[in-house]
């Protein structure tokens, strides 16, 4: 004679409070994962903003610190003439943009030994205003 | 003897014990918890390292505008002028002066009390004379700028000497 098979597994109650719970878990787990990532990949940006900020304004040191005579032609271009040499370096925002990095809004006030410097450095979404002003050498000292 | 069915492990009917479900639970708030505060503390260290960046471009200004004044006759007399009133606080501060009738020539100016370049960040200057430069037929002045943030918890000072030489 047979004997009554017993029913095992799970029933329809269980699974649904699994599937819920499981959900839950994920989605948790998914929103934390994806919120980190976003800020991670803010923080590596404002990282490489910092480096290129840094490159620009010793870029522009170096050839201001040297020049002869600075002129600005247009608030966007910087001329610095060179002692001992007939043609002038030019400076613009075309010297600084790389594939991944932006420079917006580079503006040049020239003042009377010294020239301030404006830009804005635009990673992806994230942005860095930079304002600073570079003197020329002092002859004397 | 009755030999045990290994996939009866997973139907024996008790399914999972409070014990099972607390330390799964625990797990995943260890791990919920530890991410966030990495990330939390990585957005912190970077909004530190931002506003570093800021404060030292703010201060190296200070200096290399002094350095501006130094260069010239006019820029010397305004820090010989500016050193009677911005040798204590409040000190002073740079701002640039233009001629209303070229407006393309600028000058820096000094003025009296502290400035703030951008939101969250004060600075100024003080001019002290040096009465004796050591060099003959030198004059000098020893500047210090100084520029706060974070409310002025945070503080960063930077001193350097000025030398110019009058005309005989």
């Amino acid at each position: 004679m047979r004997k009554d098979k017993k029913k095992s597994g799970f029933t329809l109650v269980e699974t649904i409070v699994m599937f819920a719970v499981v959900i839950i878990i994920v989605t948790t787990i998914m929103s934390v994962v994806v919120s980190g990532l976003k800020h991670i990949r803010y923080i590596k940006n404002l990282g490489r903003l910092h480096s290129n900020a840094v490159y620009l304004v010793n870029t522009l040191n170096y050839w201001i610190k040297q020049g002869e005579d600075l002129n600005v032609p247009s608030p966007s271009i910087l001329e610095v003439t060179l002692p001992n040499s007939p043609t002038k370096k030019v400076i613009d925002d075309s010297m600084f943009n790389t594939s991944d990095i932006q420079v917006n809004a580079l503006t040049f006030t020239q003042l009377a030994k010294s020239v301030q410097i404006s830009f804005t450095l635009q990673a992806e979404n994230e942005e860095l205003h930079i304002q600073t002003t570079i003197a020329q050498r002092n002859n004397l000292y | 003897m009755k030999k045990k069915n290994a996939f009866l492990f997973f139907s024996n009917n008790q399914g999972f014990g409070l014990i099972e479900a607390t330390i799964s639970i625990g797990i995943v708030t260890i791990f919920i918890v530890a991410f966030t505060s990495l990330i939390v503390q990585a957005i912190k260290t970077s909004s530190i390292n931002n506003n570093e960046l800021k404060a030292t471009m703010y201060l190296q200004e200070l200096i290399e505008i002094s350095k501006d004044l130094e260069q010239t006759e006019t820029g010397w007399d305004t820090l010989t002028l500016a050193s009677s009133f911005c040798g204590q606080p409040p000190f002073c501060h740079p701002e640039i002066q233009q001629d209303p009738d070229t407006p393309t020539d600028r000058w820096w100016g000094l003025s009296l009390g502290p400035e703030s370049p951008e939101s969250g960040f004060t600075r100024s200057l003080s001019i002290v004379v040096i009465p004796n430069s050591g060099i003959p037929g030198v004059e000098a002045k020893q500047i210090t700028a100084t520029v706060e943030w974070d409310n002025g918890s945070q503080q960063r000072i930077m001193a350097s000497n000025l030398y110019y030489k009058p005309t005989p």
